[in-house]
């Protein structure tokens, strides 16, 4: 799985960093940082979970 | 029970009056932040603001209390109480009890309005409020004032500036605007493009505003004329908040034209303000609320809006059901 975020779309709403603080990190400056854009395979279910809830469709999974 | 998951008086500079309220001398009493406030002007010009009754008797000092230099007495039994809140003279004793003592506020008076600091714990300004250039302007015209008494929560109607669906499902303007949030500290700027209705036809218009904490916040509109919005916010028991909205006009060539498009404006942020009540009164916090695409930065909103409060059992912030007791601050 690779994860791509549209960073233009992103509204630091913090939905993923929820889901999977694991891949997603908001910076102090509401930046949003990919921890691994190939995330390990017991985190599948959380990314998808993050990408399923944020409200902008930011977050994009190759599968 | 608490409406809201966060505690009723957050951290920050509330306004308590506009500065034409007080004169040199003048007395009022307030009530905010579920707390008896007593307000004075000094005789050098200074406004203080103390608790309200005195710790001999229980006296109100904002009712019948007397400037007296730098100091306020007491109608009651004339104890005399300095900018410290220390009781200076007693006129028929002695000694001075040791603990004759009154709590005082912070205080900053700047840009017309009186603001004092709220902080759960007592603790001292974080931050300060500096003076805006439109203030004390020539080319501006000086506060239109109105005010409200609204059932709701600071975060509540602060997230509005945020909402950008609301715009038009709430208010009819003409489409939804586009927004732009940024944090830094206790700042947020939000910066909104949107089309408008005016006495001269529709516009676009941007729309920028500075919140301050959530008790003072700054809105600029430019389109066809450059406003002021300064709006002050500010608890006043578990229920209510005082809404306080000066608006100010860039002058125009013509004055008349001035005073026409302020009024008009005014109207219009009456209007909307009018349409925005009902539901604040009304609705509940939902945490995490279900937002979609177009929402606008709320879930940003909401985690800048953390930083003004001080959670007693920061285990059990969130739980909806429990009201969050506020510290005792004496």
């Amino acid at each position: 799985m690779k994860v791509l975020v549209d960073y233009d779309l992103c509204e630091a709403n913090g939905y993923c960093v929820k889901a999977a603080p694991e891949v997603f990190k908001l910076d102090d400056e509401d930046k949003l940082h990919l921890l691994a854009e190939v995330p390990d395979p017991e985190l599948f279910d959380k990314v998808r979970a993050a990408a399923r809830r944020c409200p902008r469709k930011a977050i994009t999974l190759e599968e | 029970m608490s409406r809201f998951p966060f505690p009723r008086y957050p951290n920050g500079w509330f306004q308590v009056a506009y500065s034409d309220e007080v004169a040199i001398g003048g007395v009022k009493p307030l009530k905010y932040f579920g707390k008896d406030l007593v307000m004075f002007r000094t005789e050098a010009g200074k406004v203080e603001v103390l608790d309200a009754h005195c710790p001999h008797l229980g006296a109100h000092l904002g009712y019948g209390g007397k400037v007296e230099g730098d100091c306020i007495r007491c109608p009651f039994h004339s104890w005399k109480f300095d900018a410290e809140g220390m009781c200076v003279e007693v006129p028929y004793a002695k000694k001075i009890p040791d603990r004759a003592k009154i709590r005082t506020w912070h205080v900053n008076e700047v840009n017309g309005l009186i603001m004092v600091w709220h902080h759960a714990k007592g603790e001292p300004p974080s931050w300060g409020i500096q003076k805006n250039i439109e203030f004390e302007n020539p080319e501006w015209t000086t506060y239109e004032k109105r005010s409200w008494r609204i059932r709701t929560h600071n975060q509540e109607m602060a997230e509005n500036a945020v909402d950008t669906a609301h715009f038009h499902y709430v208010h009819g303007t003409v489409e939804q605007p586009t927004s732009k949030a940024e944090a830094d500290k206790h700042v947020l700027r939000v910066v909104s493009q949107t089309k408008m209705r005016t006495p001269m036809g529709k516009t676009t218009g941007t729309v920028e505003s500075l919140s301050y904490g959530f008790g003072y916040s700054l809105t600029r509109f430019t389109g066809i004329v450059e406003t002021l919005l300064v709006a002050g916010v500010t608890p006043i028991d578990d229920e209510y908040v005082d809404v306080r909205f000066g608006f100010a006009v860039r002058k125009l060539m013509n004055g008349d034209a001035t005073s026409t498009v302020g009024a008009a404006f005014m109207a219009e942020i009456e209007r909307q303000l009018g349409q925005d009540i009902p539901i604040w009164e009304n609705k509940i916090y939902v945490t995490p609320p279900l937002i979609c695409d177009g929402d606008g930065p709320i879930g940003l909103y909401r985690r800048w809006c953390k930083q003004f409060y001080t959670m007693e059992n920061q285990a059990l912030p969130m739980a909806p059901t429990q009201p969050q007791p506020e510290a005792a601050t004496a």
